[in-house]
């Protein structure tokens, strides 16, 4: 006799009809009831329901194919090398067309402009308002005794002495340690601030370049055993080969490390969404977060989280558009406006803050990193962004 | 759609039952839309609960594969499934509900406990699974990783290891019970239903 109105009242409640009383009555009636009939209501509910109708059809099928490649990874990828080591990608190509789908939709479906807006902007009639100096070559080098030599086109060239009596001289952006007896096991770093961006060689002859707002901690010396580096925020490696001394790069903060095998590959660790972003163009590496371990490929991108177990591989990756940065170009894919203004606020040092509702859409092109922030901005706001430039380097889009 | 999906149903959870991943993805995405539409509505449109719950009940639904077959009905199986995580949401939805009410506090939906309710974890249990595996049987593990990490059907398994297929089969079934026996060891055995296709049928 409750199943009838345990059924009504259930139904109500779907409708958000429900009155008070009827709250109270249902409260009661479910904890009365046998547990399996109000199942059996609800499932009648369920199957009542008309099917709905997809308001976007394909974020539905990358949500999907997003929730079951998570399932499905969990009993397999396990990573063990009973069998065969060939198996590792199996999974993580099933993956792809999903992540790039999630990307892709999760970005939103409004791209702004999907032409390159490769910059060239005429700086005649904005002269005389404030404006941002574009970056530049440069960072910090900091010797193990807490001694800091800036590293800029003045340095270089100069002997540096530090405190400790360990000499330095800076050959265009190779740092080379004129001090034999300074310990190799020595930890230096050479860390970039907002708006510099820099590029050296270490020791065994890799070649590193830093991002802004970056840093690489690094042995004077490579002696035995692996080439151990870590880095924060963005660098791009040429690792020199050596398969007796196998080269690792440590992301700071996280348990993620990247076992190189000789190699050229990117690392994009700002974090702005959360994600780690490790692209390899040539070579092999071997990607481990603490929990999971990817081999790469040439052109995949693995995005991964420092705090957590999900990850997406990206497949054809166009290498150029990854080292876009170090080529003095920013490159955005289908960006939002916040890694868009991320971007632009570690290379012209500026804070940016919204008022009113951000600018929705995406952003899509290259901008050349020489460009002043209006001249920037002004090929941005071709798209349709209105800002305002204050003192300070305050940025105010509208 | 819908006949023709009832028509290929059977098969499709014969070949989810030996580890078609891509027969499963079918399946999820034949209920999807419905069952999050149901469940948006018992979660007041919020959209991470209501996706998680249902890829929770999907969860199960892979890791209890070597049973699905002795469910007669599975439509009516996973809408109880997904009906039994709803009720659970309504009663604390209705607690709250009139809590609220007789202390005349302002009722806001998004202040309620159930959308504070914490996610599979999806890292541990994988790493749970890992150690299971890895203390399998040497012939059972490596049926099992042919399987699931070289993406083998059943019967490519026995003709590459020369074995009969039913012993493929039955390997694996028993590598998923060990794998179900170290979930529920450490405490995931009711969190992820195990239990629940005894219970239901």
């Amino acid at each position: 006799m409750h199943k009838e109105r345990i059924s009504y009242l259930l139904n109500r409640y779907y409708e958000n009809s429900l009155s008070y009383d009827e709250s109270i009555e249902l409260s009661l009636l479910i904890n009365e009831t046998d547990q399996d009939e109000v199942i059996n209501a609800l499932s009648k509910i369920i199957s009542a329901a008309p099917e709905p109708e997809s308001e976007n059809v394909d974020f539905d099928e990358a949500e999907i194919k997003y929730r079951v490649s998570q399932i499905l990874a969990l009993d397999s990828h396990l990573e063990i090398k009973a069998v065969a080591v060939k198996s590792k990608f199996k999974l993580l190509k099933y993956g792809v067309a999903a992540a790039a789908a999630v990307l892709i939709v999760l970005l939103g479906t409004y791209i702004i402009s999907r032409n390159s807006f490769i910059g060239s902007a005429n700086s005649n009639n904005i002269a005389k308002t404030i404006d941002v100096q574009p970056g530049n070559k440069g960072a910090v080098l900091v010797l193990s005794d807490g001694t800091e030599v800036l590293l800029d086109s003045v340095s270089n060239g100069k002997v540096i002495v530090g405190r400790d009596g360990s000499k330095i001289r800076i050959d265009n952006g190779q740092i080379v340690y004129l001090d034999k007896t300074a310990k190799a096991s020595n930890i230096n770093t050479v860390r970039t601030p907002k708006g510099r961006q820099y590029h050296l060689t270490l020791s065994d002859g890799t070649k590193v370049w830093l991002n802004a707002a970056s840093s690489i901690e690094y042995p004077v010396a490579f002696t035995t055993g692996a080439r151990k580096v870590t880095i924060s925020g963005e660098a791009y490696f040429e690792v020199a080969k050596n398969p007796k001394k196998p080269f690792r790069v440590n992301i700071a903060d996280s348990k993620t490390n990247i076992e190189v095998l000789g190699t050229h590959f990117n690392v994009n660790t700002y974090a702005d969404n959360g994600n780690y972003k490790t692209t390899l163009l040539e070579g092999s590496i071997k990607l481990n977060t603490g929990k999971l371990e990817f081999l790469l490929k040439p052109n995949q991108q693995a995005i991964t989280q420092p705090q957590s177990d999900q990850f997406q591989i990206i497949e054809n990756i166009n290498p150029e558009d990854i080292v876009a940065w170090k080529n003095d170009l920013f490159y955005f894919n289908e960006a939002s406006i916040d890694d868009v203004m991320q971007e632009l606020a570690r290379w012209y040092n500026i804070d940016v803050s919204y008022q009113g509702s951000k600018p929705s859409g995406t952003f899509t092109g290259k901008i050349d990193k020489n460009l002043t922030l209006r001249q920037a901005l002004k090929i941005l706001g071709a798209t349709r962004v209105k800002y305002e430039l204050l003192q300070n380097n305050k940025l105010i889009i509208q | 759609m819908a006949n023709k999906h009832k028509d290929i149903e059977p098969d499709l959870i014969r070949a989810i039952a030996v580890g078609d991943e891509k027969a499963f993805e079918t399946l999820y995405g034949y209920y999807h839309k419905k069952l999050h539409q149901f469940l948006l509505k018992t979660t007041q449109n919020h959209e991470e609960t209501a996706s998680d719950i249902l890829q929770e009940a999907f969860l199960r639904v892979w890791l209890n594969r070597d049973k699905l077959t002795e469910i007669e009905n599975f439509q009516a199986w996973i809408y109880k499934v997904v009906s039994t995580e709803a009720l659970t949401l309504i009663r604390k939805e209705l607690h709250q509900k009139t809590k609220a009410d007789r202390l005349k506090l302002n009722h806001d939906h998004n202040e309620t406990a159930f959308f504070i309710q914490k996610p599979v974890e999806f890292g541990e249990i994988k790493s749970i699974i890992k150690q299971a595996v890895l203390q399998l049987p040497e012939q059972r593990r490596s049926i099992y990783i042919l399987s699931r990490e070289e993406g083998l059907s059943p019967s490519e398994i026995a003709e590459k290891l020369n074995i009969s297929i039913n012993t493929v089969y039955n390997t694996l079934t028993s590598a998923l019970k060990s794998i179900r026996q170290a979930l529920t060891t450490a405490g995931y055995g009711v969190y992820l239903g195990i239990l629940i296709i005894l219970r239901l049928f």
